[in-house]
């Protein structure tokens, strides 16, 4: 016990605890306020770095999302161009199961000839498809058509591939990267798709029909379809892994989200309890300081 | 009789002096080091009869100061520690704010959002708006950098202004000390102890004591000798003074007034703001420096090696200039020392689409940038003169006659050249994590695609056997047939023999050396640190200038590098970008929570202790209010005395009247 008790010691001591009290009302009141636990780092270091580093991360996972959900649409443009080229090629199969018939005559196989030509044209339009200026099947040379054709009498006589052979890849996570393109050149060349329906069409055109070349056509084209259902088939599950990887990255990125909550957003029970206290211990603080400073035996001695 | 009055007058006197100082102690009981005094009053000589001693009433002998000189001290070495630990808690706080990390406008934001800008151009990179947006919100983060620059070197410039006026606070003070000095001596040799003048001078010590740390010794003749870091401050009625100086390394340091001694305090605010001008603000605006020097290195390593929506360039200009054409590479006073290596340079034939990859190779310890130009005006490129290097205002400019295009890419040669007869084509890109050389061996002599089992094996550069293609009759000439790491070969048919070879660079990183961002060519950002960074101008003026591509329009793999940067964990040290940012912000906010926690432990110190030394030297209303009762009562008693013995010596003076 200190010997002796000045005013000026006692108005210091109630003065730095009214002080200390109003400190601690304030941190409570910003909190309350902001409805953060920590709204500078300093209020907790490590919690701040935890809470920037998540922060980070969700930024990430939504980015990983977004290229996943456009990487989808990438490849829906692809699939239904390999759709719509699967169906054509599946009619020039059974025109071509008709053309094989011996009963057919010369004339009638140049009137499917003609209807082939069409195919042809039809083929190359979806090969040639572009989804927003973007050329579906030219690799990574996007602004170049992907095929042109060259006539003779009107009709496609041969067809050269003017993209590249490079993959798009998007990234879907840290290290995983997903292939969103079919680069033409190496599918639509290696599969011989225009060249087969060019010869398939100047067999049908010929004078005289060779059933045994015809029917080793046919067998090039059952490749080709089989090549491009293959394709349409491996986007489409593609297209579902994505489906799975973005469920999972929304998964995490709630999980991630309750970690942050639970790190820095208040607790607005306990904050409102300690509210309460610290008023109370401010106003008791208060009215002890009034009672304690006011009397001095001046007070007394009349 | 007569000495009778005279015992009641010393009576009265005393209490009424005694009641003075009663008096002065109420009225400075607010006075700042005021030290309550007391009045000692001790019995006058006795007068010696035959019965023994005859009082002779009181005398007031001394008023005396009541202090503790060591409580005074422990209190000026807290208001020191307070000092410094104040002046560091309020400017870190400025700087937590200035960083702003928990904040939507942080630095932390720009990052993240700089990747994003690139991870959106990466699914379009064709797309000149998602350009435009990536350019802006480089932008951002580069002024982010400078502002956050800007704002600690004039937080540094407020400090160095604190810093000049409280060492002339310093200065009016230890003359104040010894002007008191003086007065004091002087008193003292008249045996007259000015109690004030001791409490002014106390006052002074303390706020001396606040701005820098002092010892004080007190000397028999009164006056006080006051010495800090080692030096004399002040002695008896001389002081000395202070001036300040940055010094060469940009520290601040205080210096007596002829420059002649350097003081090194331990606390006070004077060291307070020191260090924060010379360690703490230097600490995080080199971390700021290291973060935008690492993302200006690696973003332009990456960037250096791509090329923009147009392709490759006509004619392309270092930023970075060297000392001298003639200086090794290494010490060259580029941002930062490139290494030793390879450098391709691929030229392509505008016309015909003809493609030649050139390597260079550097030798840092010994190359200069006139070796460098002349290498690449050796390759055969160079020769054919479709591209010419030059040195122009100490800077390489690097230029393509007309009709052909260079780039520093690592795409593959299309065309690496003829196994036997048969014409190679080479496409994809390749994957793999390191340079390497495939070499392409054919396993038996005959046609490609005609000559049953025929065989092409393809070796990488250390011998391992990577694929073995079938080229046979199964294989149909021009057919794209796949090695490794997304390279793909295709063959013509043509006639091989046996043991035929072809060797053909797949690269992984054409700039091992990272010259070209050294050097500042086809770069993203310019600047070298924090308070420069900026985007450079060729891209923010052109954004379809942003290497997204290693070639086509279409082509994303330089901006998926430049996007996986984010989560490189050696991008600056050992540590990713973010995380170095991350644990700056930490790191500061860590100590700026400290720095609140000492301030306020030392102001409960300070508190304590002024308490203590209120204990001693405090006035207590309660007790000046006792003393006045006690000393008026006993003034009372004393002219109640002279009273009687007035009555008496009335009473006697009748009597015989």
């Amino acid at each position: 016990m200190p010997s002796r008790i000045t005013q000026e010691s006692m108005s210091r001591t109630t003065l730095s605890n009214i002080k200390l009290n109003f400190k601690k009302m304030q941190e409570i009141q910003e909190k309350m306020s902001s409805g953060k636990q920590i709204n500078r780092p300093s209020d907790d270091p490590s919690g701040a770095r935890k809470v920037l580093g998540l922060k980070t991360e969700i930024l990430q996972i939504d980015q990983f999302v977004d290229n996943a959900k456009t990487a989808q649409q990438q490849m829906e443009y692809t699939s239904s161009a390999l759709e719509n080229i699967q169906e054509i090629l599946s009619k020039v199969n059974e025109l071509a199961i008709q053309a094989s018939n011996d009963t057919l005559s010369q004339a009638e196989r140049k009137i499917q000839a003609r209807e082939l030509d069409q195919m042809i044209e039809s083929v190359l339009q979806f090969a040639n498809m572009d989804n927003d200026g973007r050329f579906v099947f030219s690799g990574t040379k996007t602004f170049t058509v992907a095929f042109t054709a060259t006539y003779t009498n009107g009709n496609i006589s041969g067809v050269t591939y003017n993209g590249n052979n490079e993959e798009i890849k998007y990234q879907v996570g840290a290290s995983s990267y997903v292939k969103t393109n079919l680069p033409g050149g190496a599918f639509f060349n290696d599969k011989k798709i225009f060249s087969n329906l060019i010869s398939m069409r100047d067999a049908l055109d010929a004078s005289s029909f060779n059933a045994s070349a015809f029917s080793s056509l046919r067998q090039d084209l059952a490749t080709a379809i089989d090549a491009v259902s293959s394709e349409v088939t491996k986007f489409g599950a593609k297209q579902n892994r994505l489906e799975i990887t973005v469920n999972r990255l929304e998964e995490t990125k709630i999980s991630m989200r309750e970690l942050i909550s639970n790190t820095e957003d208040i607790d607005v029970a306990s904050l409102v309890m300690d509210l309460k206290n610290q008023e109370n211990i401010l106003q008791s603080s208060l009215q002890t300081g009034a009672r304690v400073i006011q009397p001095t035996l001046l007070d007394f001695l009349r | 009789m007569a000495s009778d009055l005279q015992i009641g007058l010393s009576g009265i006197i005393a209490s009424q002096r005694a009641m003075l100082v009663t008096a002065h102690n109420i009225s400075n009981q607010n006075t700042k080091g005021y030290s309550r005094q007391s009045a000692l009053m001790a019995t006058r000589t006795p007068t010696t009869t035959v019965a023994g001693t005859l009082g002779n009433g009181v005398e007031l002998v001394k008023i005396l100061r009541q202090k503790d000189d060591y409580l005074n001290s422990r209190l000026r070495d807290i208001s020191s520690s307070i000092g410094s630990a104040s002046v560091k808690n309020q400017y870190i706080r400025e700087l937590e704010t200035v960083f702003n990390e928990t904040s939507e406008n942080s630095l932390n934001n720009a990052l993240s959002t700089f990747f994003k800008g690139i991870n959106d151009l990466s699914q379009f990179p064709e797309n000149m708006s998602l350009r435009s947006i990536l350019v802006e919100k480089a932008k951002t983060l580069t002024e982010s950098f400078n502002s956050i620059d800007d704002e600690m070197g004039q937080m540094k410039s407020f400090i160095k202004q604190g810093v000049e006026s409280k060492i002339s606070d310093v200065n009016t003070i230890i003359s104040d000390i010894a002007k008191l000095n003086k007065d004091i001596t002087r008193l003292k040799v008249k045996s007259i102890e000015s109690n004030d003048l001791y409490d002014k001078r106390e006052s002074l010590l303390h706020d001396l004591s606040k701005l820098i740390n002092i010892t004080v010794r007190t000397q028999p003749n009164g006056s006080v000798n006051v010495s800090a870091a080692g030096g004399t401050l002040v002695s008896g009625s001389f002081a000395t003074s202070f001036t300040y100086e940055v010094d060469s390394l940009g520290n601040l340091n205080v210096l007596n007034n002829d420059k002649s001694a350097n003081f090194v305090f331990k606390s006070g605010e004077i060291k307070g703001l020191q260090d924060l001008y010379n360690t703490t603000i230097v600490k995080y605006s080199d971390k700021l420096d290291t973060l935008a020097s690492s993302l200006i290195k690696e973003v332009n390593k990456l960037h250096s090696e791509g090329v923009g929506l147009g392709g490759g360039f006509t004619t392309i200009k270092s930023a970075n200039a060297v000392s001298s054409p003639t200086a090794v590479i290494k010490d060259a006073g580029l941002p930062f020392a490139p290494s030793s290596g390879d450098i391709y340079i691929t030229v392509t034939n505008t016309s015909t689409n003809a493609v030649t990859k050139n390597k260079i190779t550097i030798n840092t310890s010994t190359g200069t940038l006139t070796t460098i130009k002349n290498a690449i005006n050796a390759t055969t490129s160079g020769t054919a003169g479709n591209i010419t290097a030059t040195i122009v205002d100490n800077k390489l400019q690097v230029s393509a006659a007309s009709s052909y295009k260079f780039d520093f890419s690592y795409a593959l040669d299309p065309n690496p050249g003829s196994l036997g007869s048969s014409t190679v084509s080479l496409s994809g890109i390749y994957e793999g994590t390191s340079n390497d050389t495939y070499t392409l061996k054919a396993l038996g002599t005959g046609t490609i695609g005609s000559t049953s089992g025929l065989q092409v094996e393809v070796k990488d550069g250390s011998g391992a056997v990577v694929a073995t293609l079938d080229v046979g009759s199964n294989y149909t000439p021009g057919n794209t047939l796949t090695i490794a790491n997304g390279v793909s070969v295709s063959f013509t048919g043509s006639a091989v023999t046996s043991g035929d070879t072809l060797s053909f660079d797949v690269i992984n990183d054409s700039d091992k050396t990272n010259l070209l961002a050294a050097l500042g060519m086809n770069s993203f950002f310019s600047g070298t640190d924090a308070s420069d960074i900026s985007v450079s101008t060729n891209v923010a003026n052109d954004v379809s200038l942003f290497a997204a591509s290693t070639g086509a329009t279409g082509n994303n793999t330089n901006a998926l590098r430049l996007a996986a940067l984010q989560d490189n964990s050696s991008a600056v040290g050992n540590t990713s970008l973010k995380d170095y940012l991350h644990q700056t912000a930490s790191a500061l906010g860590e100590e700026a929570s400290n720095a609140e926690k000492s301030e306020d432990s030392f102001s409960s110190i300070e508190t304590s202790l002024e308490n203590r030394r209120d204990e001693v030297s405090g006035v207590s209303v309660d007790e000046e209010m006792v003393n006045l009762v006690k000393y008026q009562q006993a003034y009372q008693a004393s002219a109640k005395y002279i009273s009687i013995t007035n009555e008496l010596m009335a009473r006697l003076l009748s009597s015989f009247g």
